[in-house]
């Protein structure tokens, strides 16, 4: 009788639960000297999901770098107006005649400005906040905390709305508004990080060793909590992509004649009865990059957290 | 009479580790208990989830037959297996918090069984409060409204046993039940198992790690190696008298409190378990056993029956069955003469340690010599804990401590898994320790003197074992110059082989470099190694403090009293806590202390009425140096005899 | 994530905290208007109206004076109930605003009714089939659905139903006389498209949630004691694997009240996501004042209602109030 296992046991994912099911009861040491992080990388670059993201994002940063090298015009009329798609457009026209393809590669560029400047910024300040929070608790730690209470009973957009409209509209605009928002979010995260670190007595040790807190906090505690900062990041540059394209779509972005994707979509969404080309190819370049730089960001949790 | 449970030649696989559980075989009769003890990775677990049918979904059972009550667990369709789980078997969990659903109150939760076998409404209700009267709560009806995590560890275990039992099963599976408990409570959720088993006549799977434990309260044992059988008798004379080389190690491994400091090196068993999955040809045990021969690698040994002297029959997997291993070497004496009147190292005077609301630790005094080993023993929630963390500066507290040494005061975690940082490898965690603490050492000679190979320097902690990684820790913390350390709980998780070469270990590097010790345990064995003086906590107080042999000799407080009494007796020495002599447990409900009051008057079966829980206790004082603080006069204080300390075995 | 000690603390101090956060939010909106260049009168009379014409405009509306005058009398005005004309419009904002947030809690209540029991439907479906093709296809899909911006969902949408198979209306205007059938059927495109963010994000949830029910020792013991399928996954699997989903449930339903801002816009739909757009460009402070926070107090209402729920369904949050 060979007869599998476990009637009545519902199908679990065979990777996680199950192997550390065996390993508690097993003693099993098969990672043994692979560093994690490289690991990490050839988990990655296994799974589907991450190569497809990955492929969008380098495509999308090629054509934000590349569409002037590579002569697109995205601001002059190459056509009639509201031409469908065919092989010298093959995104079609919009009501001015300009191409689409070009104007969808050229809008890119302002999304892939403004997002990662705006995410680079709220993690290098959320990182720090978070680390001294978690690790000294304290004023700083009760601020942080406040101020999360009143950011999150908020709806975010029109907060960010409400910034960019009072300080002019442009690309520099959005991107403090966005890192001011994220921050706290970002530190919120890696305070819930440190204070697990924490709870672990290597760090009790270093102290007990005579550790200065500088030394325990970017020694000790940062390599530790580096993924969740990491994947944080990740997923915070996706909603920077989410918050900047709908801000553009509001008018609250980027401005005429951008081809900024938002913006685009939003001045063409008039025409999609006769020309749903002219909406359609942009939000596409939207929910590609976006999508993509999501399932980098679960690709990433889900190995790291292992 | 069929048997309640029938195993024959059972071979479990995981997809990624390969063969888990090799060709097992054995029954329980109706009535009776089996033991089935290993350390961890041995695949005891397994063996009970391939019983319940209930394997991860990358398990495999590779061979064999399980029956339970004469049917094949395996050989049911879905709806003939509800029944048998719902009416057959039942089982009893390690970790009775996580078992029960933490959001249905218990009393539904004892109640389902009830419905499924037909019953509802008054009728489901009254039986409930039967069941949970019947495990030892004296207000069920008041339990059954509770949620589990309105119950303490103890009383959830009472309501998950209260569910196995409502279906008076043939076959009643022990999972660790006690692991994780405290000492008084393990003794009584124990005593209520043997209790129900009569009553039940059900087939009882006891698994654990703890030998002493089986010995005591099962008829035969079955000790697993590697997946294998290795040996299988009656369970007091297999302890009393093991013949495979495996099970006289795990036997020696153990600490005794019978044993007072430094009579005999624990480590018995080299290597570690990891070994046995290289092992293609001949005994699995042999690179771990002294007594291999060419043979033993060569072919393996079948489960045979063997006759130990003056016993009974029993099964041995061994071809040098009875063959007794070397004596165990002797431990290096003290070279340092601790003084008593001398200066101590360390002065705690009055300290005191509030958690908002909770005091952890409350006005304690206490000294430690230089030299010395303090043994510091309570249950959870006792204030060891907090008192170690308090001497050594990691938290904040009312009252004074002055320390004199001249090197540090460094302390070994509980958790060999926290205390290491995992990005680190062994090599910058020892280099940097040995550059903060001043030590005129090297990396390698220092991972030498805990016994760690250069091999393993490079290694980060995941790619150690745990009794590696805890080496790691000692060595850290002896870096330097130290005249402390504080060793909180340093072999509570780790196996027996494991932590019997951690205490020669801290034996010997004590011995060696002359350091104090507080060494904080819940075991008064693992104390008793170690420890020259030892307090007593209960509740935040220290209620006892004296020399180890005084506190053992007796008189004693009566706390330290009931801590002895359910502590479970060195099996060596023939006497397992009976019926007889039961065991004085926790009661299921316990008394909440009047805050002036001693706080073990609501426990304490020799409490004076309208005193003790009142009036704080004064401190009397037995002999010189050894204080106990109760309303008892001395002479009333609990003394037992201890059979004298005996030489190596 | 947060924890199950924290929510307790968190309900008491949102609760105790929602005046401070409208005085904040109040403070914040004026004063982003202030710094805002441009001259309300102005706007509203054009370019011909005298300085004299446009200076008395404001003062008729309340719009002279320093900052921090305007700001006083105003609250003072907003509390007892004169919440003041809009400029834009030049109707009372009370009506106004009240009226147009009651058209947007009837889209996001119909976006949660639609979408939540699909979402938790596809969650148990999945964590069901945990591994499997039709799981990972899912996951993908509540990835993309989570996180695509809403006007990319509701162009999309708007393609594919209204402009293909002309099912539902380009535009989702409502006037005077639209009759309820007829609102119905132009609300559900705006509906999905609101709600599609947070399905994908409940989806998710609830999968995560019931895969870590099932592994549990607890889902073990209910296995074991023999129970039949039904009743497990009804009293053991359910409420357990739900939890995490209500605990997040209170942002999502904030977060849906930031994407009708967008979603308002994109359908030309009535709401007071719209009007705070509109409030915004043209600077009509009243409007913009009493909608903020019509919006801040509904979203700490929502917060402190699943929160509450939250507490509710699980006791071990319900009972650490006592004194230990």
């Amino acid at each position: 009788m060979s007869s599998t296992a476990a009637e009545g046991t519902l199908p679990l994912p065979a990777d996680g639960s199950a192997r550390s099911r065996v390993s508690s009861d097993g003693a099993l040491l098969d990672l043994r000297a692979v560093p994690p992080a490289r690991h990490a990388w050839r988990t990655l670059l296994r799974r589907p999901t991450f190569l497809v993201g990955a492929g969008f994002v380098v495509f999308w940063v090629a054509a934000a770098v590349l569409w002037k090298p590579l002569g697109f015009d995205p601001l002059g009329p190459t056509g009639l107006p509201l031409e469908g798609p065919s092989g010298a457009h093959p995104f079609g026209t919009d009501n001015l005649g300009r191409d689409m393809f070009a104007r969808v590669l050229a809008g890119a560029q302002p999304t892939l400005e403004v997002a990662p400047l705006a995410t680079l910024v709220a993690t290098a300040f959320g990182t720090a906040l978070g680390l001294v929070a978690g690790y000294f608790r304290g004023v700083v730690d009760d601020v942080l905390m406040r101020s999360f209470d009143v950011l999150y009973a908020f709806p975010q957009i029109i907060s960010v709305l409400l910034v960019a409209s009072a300080f002019g509209h442009s690309l520099l605009t959005l991107v403090i508004a966005i890192a001011i928002f994220f921050t706290p979010i970002i530190a919120r995260t890696v305070r819930s990080a440190v204070l697990v670190e924490t709870n672990h007595q290597y760090v009790e040790a270093a102290r007990l060793q005579g550790e200065r807190p500088t030394w325990i906090l970017a020694r000790e505690i940062l390599p530790n909590i580096l993924p969740v900062v990491v994947v944080e990041a990740t997923i915070r540059l996706a909603y920077a992509i989410f918050v900047s394209a709908g801000l553009s779509f509001l008018g609250l972005g980027a401005q005429p004649p951008s081809p900024d994707w938002g913006l685009v979509v939003s001045q063409n969404r008039i025409f999609v009865q006769n020309a749903w080309w002219c909406a359609a190819f942009p939000a596409l370049g939207i929910a590609t990059l976006v999508v993509s730089v999501n399932l980098i960001a679960d690709n990433l949790r889900d190995v790291t957290s292992r | 009479m069929t048997p309640a449970l029938q195993v024959e030649d059972l071979s479990i696989s995981y997809a990624a580790s390969g063969p888990v559980v090799k060709g097992l075989s054995f029954a329980i009769a109706p009535g009776e208990s089996y033991g089935l003890v290993g350390e961890s990775g041995c695949g005891k677990t397994t063996v009970a989830m391939a019983v319940a049918r209930y394997l991860p979904a990358a398990g495999r059972i590779t061979d064999g037959r399980l029956t339970v009550a004469g049917r094949d667990v395996y050989d049911l369709d879905r709806e003939e297996l509800r029944t048998l789980r719902s009416s057959a078997m039942a089982m009893v969990y390690q970790e009775p918090g996580r078992a029960l659903n933490p959001t249905m109150r218990v009393g539904r939760q004892i109640g389902e069984v009830f419905e499924l076998a037909g019953l509802n409404g008054d009728v489901v209700r009254a039986e409930v409060e039967r069941t949970l009267r019947r495990v030892g709560f004296h207000e069920p009806a008041g339990v059954a409204v509770r949620y589990p995590h309105e119950l303490s560890g103890g009383q959830q275990q009472r309501v998950v046993i209260a569910m196995a039992l409502a279906v008076r099963p043939a076959l009643l599976i022990l999972d660790e039940p006690t692991t994780g408990l405290d000492a008084r409570v393990q003794a009584g959720v124990l005593a209520l198992i043997d209790e129900l088993r009569g009553e039940l006549d059900a087939g009882v799977l006891l698994i654990s790690h703890n030998l002493p434990l089986i010995a005591a309260h099962c008829d035969r044992v079955g000790i697993l190696y590697a997946g294998e059988l290795v040996e299988e008798g009656d369970a007091r004379e297999v302890v009393a008298q093991p013949t495979h080389p495996y099970t006289q190690g795990l036997v020696r491994s153990l600490p005794s409190i019978d044993e007072s400091k430094g009579l005999r090196r624990l480590e018995s068993i080299p290597g570690s378990v990891a070994s046995a999955a290289a092992v293609q040809t001949g005994c699995t045990f042999a690179p771990r056993c002294e007594l291999a021969t060419e043979r033993c690698r060569q072919v393996a040994p079948e489960l045979l029956p063997f006759s130990p002297e003056g016993g009974q029959v029993r099964a041995v997997s061994c071809h040098r069955a009875g063959s007794a291993l070397p004596a165990a070497r002797p431990l290096a004496p003290s070279l340092h003469e601790v003084s008593p009147d001398g200066d101590p190292l360390l002065r705690v005077q009055g300290l005191t340690k509030r958690y908002g609301p909770v005091t952890a630790a409350s006005a304690v005094d206490l000294d430690i010599r230089p030299g010395e080993v303090l043994g510091l023993v309570g249950e959870s929630g006792s204030g060891k804990t907090t008192l170690g963390r308090c001497i050594a500066g990691l938290t904040s507290y009312e009252g004074e401590i002055a320390f004199t040494g001249a090197g540090a005061v460094q302390m070994v975690f509980q958790s060999p898994d926290a205390s290491l940082n995992p990005r680190r490898t062994v090599r910058a965690v020892l280099g940097r320790a040995i550059k903060q603490l001043g030590g005129d050492t090297s990396v390698e000679a220092l991972a030498a003197q805990v016994g760690l190979g250069e091999a393993l320097l490079d290694r980060l902690p995941r790619e150690l074992s745990g009794g590696q990684k805890q080496r790691v820790a000692i060595a850290r913390a002896f870096a330097g110059p130290v005249s402390l350390v504080v060793c909180d709980e340093p072999v509570s998780a780790l196996d027996v082989s494991v932590q019997a070469k951690i205490l020669d270990l801290l034996h010997d590097l004590q011995v060696d470099r002359g350091v104090s010790y507080l060494f904080v345990s819940h075991d008064l064995a693992v104390i008793r190694r170690l420890a020259d003086r030892i307090g007593v906590m209960y509740r935040g107080e220290l209620v006892e403090i004296g020399a180890a042999d005084d506190v053992f000799a007796g008189p004693r407080h009566p706390y330290t009293e009931a801590i002895l009494r359910a502590s479970i007796d060195d099996p060596r020495a023939g006497r397992g806590s009976t019926a007889d002599e039961a065991p004085s447990a926790a009661p299921a409900e316990e008394i909440a202390p009047d805050p002036v009051g001693c706080a073990f008057a609501g426990s304490c079966p020799q409490a004076i009425a309208g005193v003790c829980a009142v009036q704080a206790p004064p401190w009397r004082e037995p002999a010189v140096g050894h204080t106990i603080r109760c309303h008892l006069p001395v002479p009333e204080l609990p003394i037992r005899s201890t059979p004298s300390p005996r030489g190596p075995a | 994530m947060r924890t199950r000690s924290d929510t307790r603390r968190v309900v008491l101090r949102r609760a105790a905290q929602i005046p401070f956060v409208l005085l904040v939010v109040s403070v914040l909106v004026f004063w982003l208007v202030a710094v805002v260049p441009g001259n309300p009168g102005r706007n509203a009379l054009s370019q011909y109206a005298s300085a004299a014409q446009v200076a008395a405009w404001n003062a008729s509306h309340g719009l002279d004076g320093s900052t921090l005058h305007r700001y006083f009398s105003w609250l003072g005005d907003f509390v007892s109930g004169h919440w003041g004309t809009s400029v834009m419009l030049d109707t009372p904002v009370l009506g106004l605003v009240l009226g147009r947030l009651v058209n947007s809690l009837l889209l996001g209540l119909l976006a949660f009714v639609l979408m939540t029991p699909i979402a938790v439907a596809v969650g148990f479906y999945q964590a069901h089939r945990a591994g499997r093709p039709s799981d990972r296809a899912l996951t993908i899909a509540a990835v993309s659905l989570s996180s695509m911006p809403e006007f990319v969902v509701g162009v999309g949408l708007i393609i594919i139903f209204s402009v293909t198979i002309r099912w539902f209306p380009v535009h989702s205007e409502i006037v005077g006389g639209t009759s309820w059938s007829e609102r119905l059927r132009v609300m559900v495109l705006p509906a999905i498209t609101v709600g599609a963010a947070s399905a994908g994000y409940v989806a998710r949830m609830v999968r995560a949630g019931v895969i870590e029910t099932l592994a549990s020792a607890s889902y073990r013991t209910a296995v074991l004691k023999g129970l039949p399928r039904g009743r497990i996954l009804l009293r053991h699997v359910a409420r357990n694997s739900l939890l995490p989903t209500v605990a997040v449930l209170g942002t999502q339903l904030a977060a849906m009240l930031g994407g009708v801002v967008v979603v308002e816009t994109l359908f030309n739909y009535p709401g007071i996501g719209q009007l705070i757009l509109d409030a915004v460009l043209k600077k009509d402070i009243f409007v913009l004042e009493a909608a903020t926070l019509v919006i801040a107090i509904v979203s700490i209402v929502v917060l402190l209602a699943t929160d509450l729920g939250y507490l509710a369904l699980d006791p071990r949050v319900r009972l650490r109030a006592e004194p230990a």
